[in-house]
């Protein structure tokens, strides 16, 4: 059965490249990802100068497996919705969520909600780049609108 | 200046705590500072709110597709886990430090804020008329919930800047109730 590795998109805005978050996220990919695995890029252009979250990892990918990019991902919500609608097309039997240890916890509620009706497993490959304090501030803040943004999943699966 | 402010904000309150040294056996009972157990009880009210949001959106699994009966249980526990954190950290009153009065006052404004907009939460579910009210609930409940994250940001930020003296934060960093809040 098809396994997914997906992996999370990180951008401040500020910088051209590749995020510091964003690279370590895609070494820990590199190091999960097998020949059979189809691999997803997921995030996007926080500024059109910057070029999409996904590209930048697409670039700078040098893992196993056939690589899909997911541009549209504005949001932890809108990745794990994208997940989820990649795995449920491949009949994925299990999606290895690839993100910051930081951003884990939310990440995989929202990616269970958004795979709810299917046998699909989830299993967190954190990376253990070191959260901002501006990040770790926001990774709290948002848990106050997880529980409805999993909810609104149900109507973009 | 206002992000290096969050920055400093996050850092005191969701320190990357140490852990606490000294774990063998011994008679010795360490008796808590009254601002050790503050900050203590401050970290434990956040973490069980967040582990209440988790939980109920690990119970969305059943809730095959938006419509109203969803949204009313999601208002109803985003509404339950939040009236719980109100209460936790009006109990906690003022930590006992120089600037606990500001400190204070900040929770309590957060506090107002969170108790508004829940309030707002509530009406907004009660107003729900069929299928076709649901979009613009969603909407007005996204609203609501967007501002208690804002409020969260903003309360966190002026707890910071009262304690100038960084005895808060200390305790912080010291507390195992906040290293729950790394993970």
């Amino acid at each position: 059965m098809t396994r997914l590795v997906a992996v999370l998109g990180y951008s401040d805005g500020r910088r051209r490249g590749l995020h510091p978050v964003c690279a370590a996220r895609l070494e820990r990919a590199h190091a999960e990802a097998g020949p059979e695995d189809v691999v997803l890029l997921s995030g996007w252009a926080r500024r059109r100068s910057t070029g999409a979250e996904a590209e930048l990892m697409a670039r700078a990918w040098r893992g196993a497996g056939r690589v899909v990019l997911d541009r549209g991902a504005r949001s932890t919500a809108g990745n794990a919705v994208a997940a989820a609608r990649a795995a449920r097309a491949l009949g994925a039997g299990e999606v290895v969520l690839v993100t910051s240890s930081w951003h884990g916890r939310r990440a995989q509620a929202l990616l269970r909600a958004a795979l709810r009706g299917t046998s699909t497993s989830v299993r967190l490959a954190a990376s253990a780049d070191p959260p901002s304090a501006r990040a770790r501030l926001r990774e709290l803040a948002c848990w106050s609108v997880t529980p409805l943004l999993a909810l609104a999943a149900t109507r973009r699966r | 200046m206002l992000r290096s402010r969050l920055a400093v904000a996050c850092v005191a309150v969701l320190a990357l705590a140490v852990p606490v040294a000294g774990c063998g056996g011994g008679d010795e009972q360490s008796a808590q500072s009254p601002t050790a157990e503050w900050a203590d009880g401050f970290c434990t009210a956040i973490t069980s709110w967040r582990d209440s949001l988790e939980t109920a959106t690990g119970d969305l699994a059943d809730a095959s597709s938006l419509s109203r009966e969803s949204l009313e249980r999601t208002a109803d526990d985003v509404g339950a886990a939040t009236e719980q954190l109100v209460d936790d950290l009006r109990a906690l009153g003022a930590p006992d430090t120089e600037s606990g009065q500001e400190v204070e006052a900040a929770i309590d404004e957060l506090a107002t804020t969170l108790e508004t907009e829940l309030t707002q939460v509530e009406e907004t579910v009660q107003g729900i008329s069929g299928l076709t009210g649901v979009p613009s609930a969603l909407s007005s409940l996204s609203t609501s919930f967007s501002a208690m994250a804002a409020a969260f940001a903003s309360s966190l930020e002026a707890l910071e800047n009262a304690d100038v003296q960084g005895d808060l934060r200390e305790a912080l960093e010291s507390s195992p109730a906040c290293d729950e809040l790394s993970s």
